[in-house]
């Protein structure tokens, strides 16, 4: 403001070429073609109902708050160490802003996971997020182990990263995040994100039109997760 | 809360907007649906959009500038996004116009678009806000935050290069003196 001669607009400036302020003035009345709001609104909605629950949730629901583009490996080394240690540190993940790039995983570590029984190869290191965090984009590799091999943080993450393209798809291509949920579902069979692929792909199966397995498989959803953060939309898709 | 203007008002008054900021600022018709969507779930965790704090379209703008650029960065990556729909720019719809009308201006916006390529991602995000959209200069450097000196600066040094490259654009086509083929002047969007 303290600078403030008002700049006239390039396409009322007479010192401008008429052809130049032609152009802009055409350029100022377009319309956008090809987006559909009605449908975008209401995936808008299914993707924040499917989000919704996480922020009052606790453990590994942090991980669907992580999810949906905001995805760092910072966030999820959060919510892992938050799992590990039992101690959720909600308030940190929540805090990580979105819409930045996908770091690369930490360190391959093995998770503390007791009930695997592995061997306990290295201390367990204090969670270090940030560090993870402060890494260069460039590499990110969304890691596909085979499935019999104890699940990495590398694997979540890149479990991660694909619901999380799922979501986005919701809105323009169902139909796209479907096959994105289904790879999801081959490449991670025992992810740790299962219940919220199987909500996604519930809310995706309805999205479609495709009626009876949606109530097949959100049936199949409500009574194996009856608490879920997820469940909600689904018992309402049900009624 | 209660002042949080709802996510899906947010999205039906401004999502058009966002999806022509995004054209403007390069990104491709078949990525604009999901980003648009991106955006609006963005939005949506910082907690909605607070009527008084910043206005809606350039919040929204400043949220659009980080989710596009963070797809550039990633676009090498994205393999299963050749049949999405396509979103694009198109002339105002005047019913009388005729086709020899909707035609040049099909070919003025792809001289803008082009026009608009040849600026860094910043000063594009300026230019596009401020001679397209309408957008005062206080709003832009709010959201964007920076000063509004800053904004200026970037908005001068846009103008020159935007006219310089116009200008080029003009005589590149009238020194063909052919027919200009419409099909090769639509914006490619491509960023």
């Amino acid at each position: 403001m303290s600078q403030s001669s008002p700049v006239v607009p390039m396409a009322d400036d007479p010192s401008v070429t008429a052809s130049l302020r032609a152009d802009l003035a055409v350029a100022q009345a377009v319309g956008v073609e090809g987006l559909d709001v009605n449908a975008g609104a209401a995936s808008l909605r299914s993707a924040i109902a499917a989000e919704g629950g996480a922020a009052a949730a606790s453990g590994s629901k942090v991980l669907l708050l992580a999810l949906a583009g905001a995805v760092t490996a910072g966030a999820l080394a959060v919510a892992l160490s938050g799992r590990a240690g039992g101690k959720p540190r909600l308030a940190k993940a929540v805090a990580i802003p979105s819409a930045v790039p996908l770091p690369p995983p930490p360190e391959p570590e093995p998770p503390a996971r007791p009930s695997d029984g592995l061997p306990a190869a290295a201390p367990r290191p204090s969670p270090a997020p940030e560090v993870a965090s402060a890494r260069p984009p460039s590499a990110a590799r969304p890691a596909r182990a085979p499935a019999k091999a104890a699940p990495t943080q590398g694997d979540y993450v890149g479990e991660a990263e694909l619901i999380a393209r799922a979501r986005r798809a919701m809105a323009s291509s169902p139909q796209r995040a479907l096959r994105l949920l289904r790879e999801t579902e081959s490449s991670f069979p025992d992810g740790l994100l299962q219940e919220e692929r199987e909500a996604l792909t519930v809310l995706t199966l309805h999205q479609l039109g495709r009626e009876e397995q949606a109530r097949e498989r959100g049936l199949r959803f409500v009574s194996r997760h009856p608490q879920s953060a997820h469940v909600e939309p689904i018992r309402e898709l049900l009624r | 809360m209660s002042t949080h203007l709802d996510a899906d008002a947010l999205y039906r008054a401004h999502a058009q907007f966002v999806a022509r900021f995004l054209l403007r600022l390069g990104v491709s018709g078949e990525d604009v649906s999901d980003l648009v969507q991106e955006v609006f779930l963005v939005a949506h965790r910082r907690g909605g959009f607070e009527p008084g704090r910043a206005k809606a379209t350039t919040w929204l703008a400043e949220i659009a500038f980080r989710v596009s650029s963070d797809r550039r960065r990633k676009a090498r990556r994205r393999l299963e996004d050749a049949n999405a729909e396509v979103v694009e720019l198109a002339p105002a719809s005047t019913s009388s116009a005729s086709p020899g009308h909707r035609a040049e201006a099909r070919q003025a916006l792809a001289r803008v678009q082009k026009a608009l390529d040849t600026l860094t991602p910043e000063k594009r995000a300026v230019f596009v806000l401020y001679e397209l959209e309408g957008e005062a200069c206080d709003a832009i450097a709010a959201a964007l935050d920076v000063p509004t000196g800053t904004v200026y600066s970037r908005l001068h040094s846009a103008r020159r290069e935007f006219a310089k490259a116009h200008a080029a654009l003009e005589r590149s086509v009238s020194s063909d003196d052919a027919p200009a083929d419409a099909s090769s002047l639509l914006p490619s969007m491509s960023s």
